[in-house]
């Protein structure tokens, strides 16, 4: 036999056909009973008639009811619902008239079938009932069921406790399953039955319960359920309950705002399995979601769902579950908002950055949300790829804290909105250059960084290539103004040895009788070595020449450096007759692959420096020693010395013209940035040491 | 050359030996008595002892340099009346026109020839009694003259 809730927690379920007595004494014993019944029966589909008697009123009734029944009036007009007076049933012009409320309840089955209800339920109150009508009444109460059991009815017949014997009680009772007393605060359950023994007496038997407390607990209950539902029914959003009860998850409850959604007439959605409410794939998503939450299983607070409305048309839904215990059993409760016009923008979204020229992108919780095509291109990695990866590993090494700095600017939800310009390693390991903006979003309920890229590598390189030019130009630019600088040094070098030539030539034609032999000869090789010295000066300015343009070519072949230099010291001698040049040469020191006229070029040079940088009478030592795996020759003098910051700078090519313009005594500037270049044309280092005021070492070595 | 037949002492200050024995041995041959110094200090010094009617400078000079030697000589009342002829190795003219304006009397560019410097000595040298001779007896120099 079929159970229905009767809407009183006390009683619980009841088998259709069930009637039910209720004694009363006041006006609320009755609404007590009577409303959540009618509301059971509403929720649950059900054709509901209540006949009323005093101390109701239909329109008392009717507004009392619509407090627990937000849509009474809805119902009552697609014919769910009536509340009549009992004049209407039972008393027709004054007089009982069973065979009539019969028919008429016979008349409202056909009315039910027609109209897909859940069956029938009635209350009637028998106020009415007289002393002339009792016998009538109480032989009516075996038809009646008769066809309470025919029509599988729930039905509740209210009886005014003080109006009637407590023989009439209990004759009441009898013809009840199940009856409810309400006698001063105290409530009962009664269940009797009849028998007829075998002396012909009639034997009544029968229990009471004290239900005061359930029912006490019951009202309180009612009235917590009573506000809950309140707040429910006129909620904005959609709010329903999933149940399984056997049958697998179904909606058990659905406030109007689901009911709009859904597009349903009130009462319709209770009862529907999901395949009602969603397309067949996303019932497959539902019901896991269910079943995981139902489980206690970790689920997303809230997901997207393609829904069903009663006209089959789909529609985004947006669902936040939560897990709660509905009529004992466990149950969801669901936010339920409808996401369509959302999602219609999100797809035009969707539309405009599929599309776009520029990267977009959406990072959560460290790794990539959301990519667009063109970032994919951008990056070269496919979207499965980018997805749970960390956008730091994409940047260039020396990019990455930049990066992790706003990252956590903006997960902090701090407006960090900015432009900026970094290198990511794409996929293929090329390094491109990205034009960023990022502003922190809201995304799927949790903060997120919105970003938007476009590669820039393109110009950046022509950027580079115009800075690079500009540098090409400036170095030009300063190597004329270097070259020009250079001649002016070169012609005022030359003079002094042609001065010289041409100071002793005019000397010997002029006075040439005046001089003796010895004269003449001293004054020759003065001459002879003014022109060397020219010889030496144009010498130097080719090689700097070749050297720039990469044409100075060393032959190198075995050779004793050792003898180079003496023969360099030796000669030296000659040319700076005012210095005392000595000499430290180690013998025997293996012979070397060198250019043996070019590491002599590098020692004049540097014997030169030292007599020019040092007084007439100081003393200029030249020494070469085997070291390890390499020859080291030193020059050293006592001269004015250099000054440590410029110790660095004496090896460039233009320093000593650079100095040239204040007081320095002179030179070209050629001859160490030539030495250097010999140097390590032979694989050699070549550096100096300097006091100030006491004098420089220069050394250079040859490996072996 | 003086008329009481003490030889005239000029002053030869440059850096280089070699130059200042070419000048000094042009100077010697015709006449001149010449005193040598390498740098700009040890010029100073010499002249503090010795009656010298003329200086040739060199402008390359260690310590000081030639310009503030030059400077130096043509800011000292004592020393300013001795006419200074520059020898460089600088053709460019802005340094000509540097040096006549702080009070050189003449610059020979480097290299010159004997006759070069013989004749700027005798051109220096004249116009130094020229100015003597204004201040003092104009008539009896001019006479002099030719």
């Amino acid at each position: 036999m079929e159970n229905v809730k009767t809407g009183l927690d006390f009683i619980g379920e009841v088998p259709r056909g069930t009637r039910l007595c209720h004694f009363y004494q006041t006006k609320e014993d009755l609404i007590d009973i009577l409303l959540p019944y009618f509301r059971a029966g509403l929720e649950n589909n059900e054709f509901c008639l209540w006949v009323v008697s005093d101390p109701l009123e239909v329109e008392d009734a009717k507004a009392l009811l619509k407090k627990t029944v937000a849509d009474l009036d809805e119902r009552i007009e697609k014919g769910q619902m009536e509340i009549a007076d009992v004049s209407r049933w039972y008393v027709k012009s004054g007089e009982f008239a069973p065979s009539d409320a019969f028919e008429g309840w016979i008349a409202k089955e056909e009315q039910v079938k027609e109209r897909g209800f859940n069956g029938i339920r009635f209350a009637a109150n028998h106020f009415w009932l007289s002393k002339q009508n009792w016998r009538e009444f109480v032989h009516a109460g075996a038809a009646a069921n008769s066809l309470s059991a025919k029509l599988r009815s729930v039905s509740v017949c209210s009886y005014p406790l003080d109006k009637h014997t407590i023989s009439e009680v209990i004759g009441l009772v009898s013809n009840y399953g199940l009856s409810i007393i309400k006698l001063q605060e105290a409530w009962f359950g009664v269940r009797a039955g009849t028998n007829l023994l075998p002396d012909g007496s009639i034997h009544w038997s029968g229990i009471v319960i004290d239900i005061t407390e359930r029912k006490r607990l019951e009202v309180k209950l009612l009235e917590s359920e009573t506000k809950y539902r309140t707040l429910v029914e006129s909620a904005p959003v959609g709010i329903w309950i999933l149940q399984d009860r056997g049958e697998g998850p179904r909606v058990v409850f659905a406030n109007p705002a689901v009911t709009e959604m859904f597009g349903y007439n009130p009462g319709e959605i209770p009862g529907l399995s999901f395949e009602h409410i969603f397309p067949q794939q996303s019932a497959a998503i539902a019901t896991r979601n269910f079943e995981m939450r139902i489980t206690d299983k970790p689920v997303p607070s809230k997901y997207e769902i393609i829904a069903k409305r009663k006209n089959g048309e789909q529609f985004f839904i947006e669902i936040t579950p939560t897990k709660i215990v509905f009529q004992g059993k466990p149950a969801i409760q669901a936010m339920v908002t409808d996401i369509s016009e959302r999602k219609k923008a999100e797809q035009l979204l969707g539309t405009i950055t599929d599309n776009a020229p520029i990267g977009v992108y959406i990072i959560q919780d460290g790794v990539f949300k959301y990519v667009n095509p063109r970032f994919m291109k951008d990056t070269g990695y496919s979207e499965s790829e980018l997805s749970g990866m960390n956008p730091i590993d994409m940047l260039h090494p020396e990019d990455r804290d930049g990066g992790r700095k706003i990252e956590v600017v903006m997960l902090k939800g701090e407006d960090f909105s900015t432009t900026r310009e970094f290198r990511i390693l794409t996929k293929a390991g090329d390094i491109k250059w990205i034009l960023q903006r990022v502003t922190p979003i809201q995304y799927r309920g949790k903060q997120a960084i919105l970003g938007s890229s476009m590669d820039i590598t393109e110009y950046k390189r022509v950027e580079e290539e115009a800075l690079r030019r500009q540098r090409d130009i400036t170095v030009m630019r300063e190597m004329d103004r270097m070259k020009s600088i250079l001649l002016s040094t070169v012609s005022h070098e030359l003079r002094s040895p042609m001065t010289i030539i041409k100071g002793y030539a005019s000397i010997l034609q002029k006075h040439s009788e005046k001089l003796n032999d010895s004269e003449k000869r001293d004054y020759y090789a003065a001459m002879s070595t003014a022109c060397n010295r020219l010889t030496d000066l144009i010498e130097n300015l080719l090689d700097t020449s070749r050297l720039e343009a990469g044409l100075l070519k060393i032959q190198k072949k075995p050779d004793d450096v050792s003898e180079v230099v003496k023969l360099a010291v030796a000669e030296a001698r000659l040319r700076a007759p005012g210095h005392d040049i000595g000499a430290n040469i180690e013998e025997k020191l293996p012979a070397v692959n060198i250019d043996a006229r070019r590491i002599r070029q590098v020692v004049d040079n540097l014997i030169d420096n030292a007599v020019k940088y040092s007084s007439e009478g100081t003393s200029v030592m030249v020494e070469a020693h085997q070291r390890e795996t390499e020859l080291l020759i030193s020059v050293a003098d006592q001269g004015m010395g250099i000054p440590a910051d410029e110790l660095g700078r004496i090896f460039n090519r233009f320093y000593r013209i650079e100095q040239r313009l204040s007081s320095d005594p002179g030179g070209m500037g050629l001859g160490l940035s030539l030495c250097k270049a010999l140097v390590e044309a032979h694989g050699g280092r070549i550096w100096a040491e300097s006091a100030v005021g006491r004098g420089s070492t220069f050394y250079f070595t040859i490996p072996l | 050359m003086s008329e009481a037949g003490k030889p005239i002492t000029i002053l030869v200050i440059d850096d280089e030996a070699a130059i200042r024995k070419l000048i000094s041995r042009m100077l010697e041959l015709e006449g001149y008595n010449v005193l040598q110094a390498e740098d700009g200090e040890k010029g100073l010094e010499l002249l503090k002892t010795n009656q010298v009617a003329l200086i040739l400078l060199d402008l390359k000079l260690p310590g000081d340099g030639g310009w503030t030697v030059l400077e130096k000589l043509k800011s000292d009342p004592e020393l300013s009346m001795i006419p200074v002829i520059v020898c460089s190795g600088a053709a460019e003219p802005e340094n000509r026109s540097r040096a006549l304006n702080i009070g050189a009397v003449d610059y020979l560019v480097k290299p010159f020839s004997l006759t070069t410097i013989v004749d700027a000595v005798v051109l220096a040298l004249q116009s130094d009694d020229d100015t003597i001779f204004i201040d003092e007896e104009s008539c009896s120099s001019k006479q002099n003259h030719f």
